[in-house]
């Protein structure tokens, strides 16, 4: 299959979903889980091919437009297109129990935000790179506003006017790039970007910086963050945190290593990370809406992505990309189990965890909440313990310390959850789950504690994508065209 | 006298002068309305700047638009396509953002009565 199929099958699904609806709801449901599968066993067949895959549009790169595939945006793959496939499959639930009228503009939107965020992985051109971090931008825009209640709307607007000024630097940064080097194809930028005046690259690297940190949610231009989450639904609030800051946290170490802005900008990306996961674990502990608390919770784990994504070695690579894997499905399955608890409980407060009486649900979040904490036997000690262990082996002993010591003001809170929950004396309320619910989060709970037993599964895909992300050198040549 | 106006260093200087100048007011206009009207209007500003500064920069002096018609069928001394076919699919972007966002506004509009942006408060601590 031609990688291209990744960006036109749901943009295609996109256009067809008023059709859908007009035959029935169910076939429109169906479909989309359908499409999210296919996408997702199509991405497990190519784990199994040789790395890097090409896919050119009429002419050869570096002139003309092609997707390329190597080992690093795999593992992006894998996540985007598995946690389209839960989503699509929470959602046949969803619609069933609740109001539905707004059913096909959720459709149209969660589809194009699946192929904005794969297109913008795949993508070896930065301009569109550009659009299609716009077609995910707007309909994540969209999809925060969906609902078209007060607090969707207020989300939407605010989500609109931030993002669209981020999305104005990053076209500054690309015209300064095009005015510099006379091209857009990120492997000739690679090869010439020294080249730049210093002083004019220090400008592009700035701009890139805040465009792509803004939508990637790093300190200081995350304020937004916390809003929209609230604003949101709980589902889309499992996209935004497994999705889509997980695919402007790709585009920017991309960028980042592959036009050498590691030898510079180390120490500010990482002291930067380290203030986010300072910063958001502090304000998480006195909150009281249980939406924002999350999103307070998903910056601070991207804190510790940033810390250790930038830190230039493969050991503490390897395990943060780990450390992703396992937050993004972990946060997915804090977010569906919430939302079945917010549509019955219709209240977004903290105490909601302790009002309702079901054994599945309760042992799922503790599972979730376990995981993100970094608790054995989850996947999400494992992915801790791997950054940790690659920071002892880089001697980066400042690092190790500050994460076990913020990671003890996050217990504080995720404990104080759990007892909520556990608390006897509160009067609960029976919740139904729907069967489908119990194979979609039974499946991302078995996957945790899986990861977290035998972590061997993943680590090969994360150690060879860290290869990737180093040595890029294959892609460059596929990016370049070279030998094709 | 006029003929200081005719190369390339003088356009390009008054060209990045006042589309850094239009930028700052669009800039200012962001965070400065109240209305989200005016908000995505000064956006729209920053943009068309933006726009104007990269074909700006792109226009050398005494070359030809790159259209190639009947008569003009070589490629020579014409400005680069590349920018302006950029800065067309950009426009429609833009546009489309112009689109949504007022779209917002309609609908939040018909909720509260209101599209004051400093009275949307509702998400916080």
């Amino acid at each position: 299959m031609s990688l291209g199929y990744y960006f036109l099958l749901p943009v295609i699904f996109s256009f067809l979903t008023p059709f859908f609806k007009k035959m029935s709801s169910v076939s429109l449901r169906g479909s989309s889980v359908l499409l999210n599968l296919f996408l997702f066993l199509q991405t497990l067949q190519y784990t199994q091919m040789s790395m890097p895959q090409i896919s050119q549009f009429s002419i050869a790169p570096p002139v003309g437009i092609a997707f390329v595939l190597d080992n690093f945006s795999l593992l992006f793959l894998l996540i985007f297109t598995f946690s389209g496939f839960i989503v699509s499959l929470y959602m046949m639930w969803y619609f069933k129990v609740s109001d539905s009228t707004h059913e096909a503009r959720f459709y149209v939107f969660f589809s194009m935000l699946i192929a904005g965020s794969i297109g913008m992985i795949l993508s070896c051109d930065i301009f569109n790179v550009y659009i299609f971090f716009e077609i995910t931008g707007i309909s994540s825009y969209a999809l925060s506003a969906y609902n078209k209640d007060k607090m969707g709307l207020e989300a939407g607007i605010k989500y609109l006017i931030i993002g669209s000024v981020a999305s104005i630097f990053i076209v500054f940064a690309i015209m300064l790039i095009y005015l510099q080097i006379g091209t857009v194809n990120i492997g000739l930028i690679a090869q010439r970007y020294s080249e730049i005046d210093p002083k004019i690259a220090v400008l592009i690297a700035l701009m890139l910086f805040i465009g792509f940190g803004t939508k990637a949610e790093l300190f200081p231009m995350n304020f937004w963050a916390p809003d929209i989450y609230q604003g949101s639904s709980s589902h889309v609030n499992g996209l935004f945190s497994s999705v889509v800051a997980k695919a402007y946290l790709f585009v920017l170490f991309h960028l980042f290593y592959l036009f050498g802005l590691n030898t510079q900008y180390t120490i500010l990306l990482m002291s930067l990370g380290a203030i986010t996961f300072l910063v958001s674990e502090l304000t998480a502990l006195n909150q009281k809406d249980i939406k924002r608390l999350f999103a307070y919770s998903t910056l601070g784990q991207l804190g510790i992505l940033f810390m250790a994504l930038a830190s230039n070695s493969s050991q503490t690579i390897s395990g943060a990309l780990f450390h992703l894997t396992s937050h993004s499905i972990s946060k997915l399955l804090i977010f569906l189990a919430l939302g079945i608890i917010i549509h019955k409980l219709k209240d977004t407060k903290i105490s909601i965890v302790g009002d309702f009486k079901s054994m599945f649900l309760t042992v799922i979040l503790v599972i979730g909440f376990l995981s993100v904490l970094g608790i054995p036997p989850f996947s999400g000690f494992v992915g801790k313990i791997l950054i940790l262990k690659g920071f002892a082996l880089a001697h980066n002993y400042m690092a190790i310390a500050f994460i076990l010591i913020v990671s003890i003001i996050e217990a504080v809170y995720f404990f104080r959850l759990i007892a909520i929950m556990l608390d006897k004396s509160r009067t609960k309320v029976a919740v139904s789950i729907g069967f489908i619910n119990y194979i979609v989060l039974g499946g991302l709970g078995l996957l945790i504690i899986l990861l977290g037993v035998y972590p061997s599964i993943l680590t090969h895909y994360t150690d060879l994508a860290t290869n990737a992300l180093l040595e890029p050198q294959s892609y460059l040549n596929y990016a370049l065209g070279v030998g094709l | 006298m006029l003929d200081f106006f005719n190369s390339n260093e003088t356009i390009h200087f008054i060209i990045t002068v006042s589309t850094m100048l239009l930028f700052t007011i669009g800039l200012y206009g962001v965070f400065t309305q109240k209305n989200l009207v005016k908000v995505l209007i000064s956006f729209d500003i920053m943009e068309t700047a933006l726009f104007l500064f990269f074909i700006g920069l792109h226009y050398d002096f005494g070359r030809v638009a790159p259209i190639v018609d009947g008569n003009l069928n070589t490629f020579t001394n014409m400005v680069d396509p590349v920018p302006q076919a950029m800065i067309l699919t950009t426009i429609v972007i833009g546009l489309a953002i112009l689109a949504l966002g007022l779209s917002f506004g309609i609908e939040y509009f018909r909720l509260t009565g209101t599209n004051d942006i400093s009275k949307m408060n509702e998400l916080r601590d």
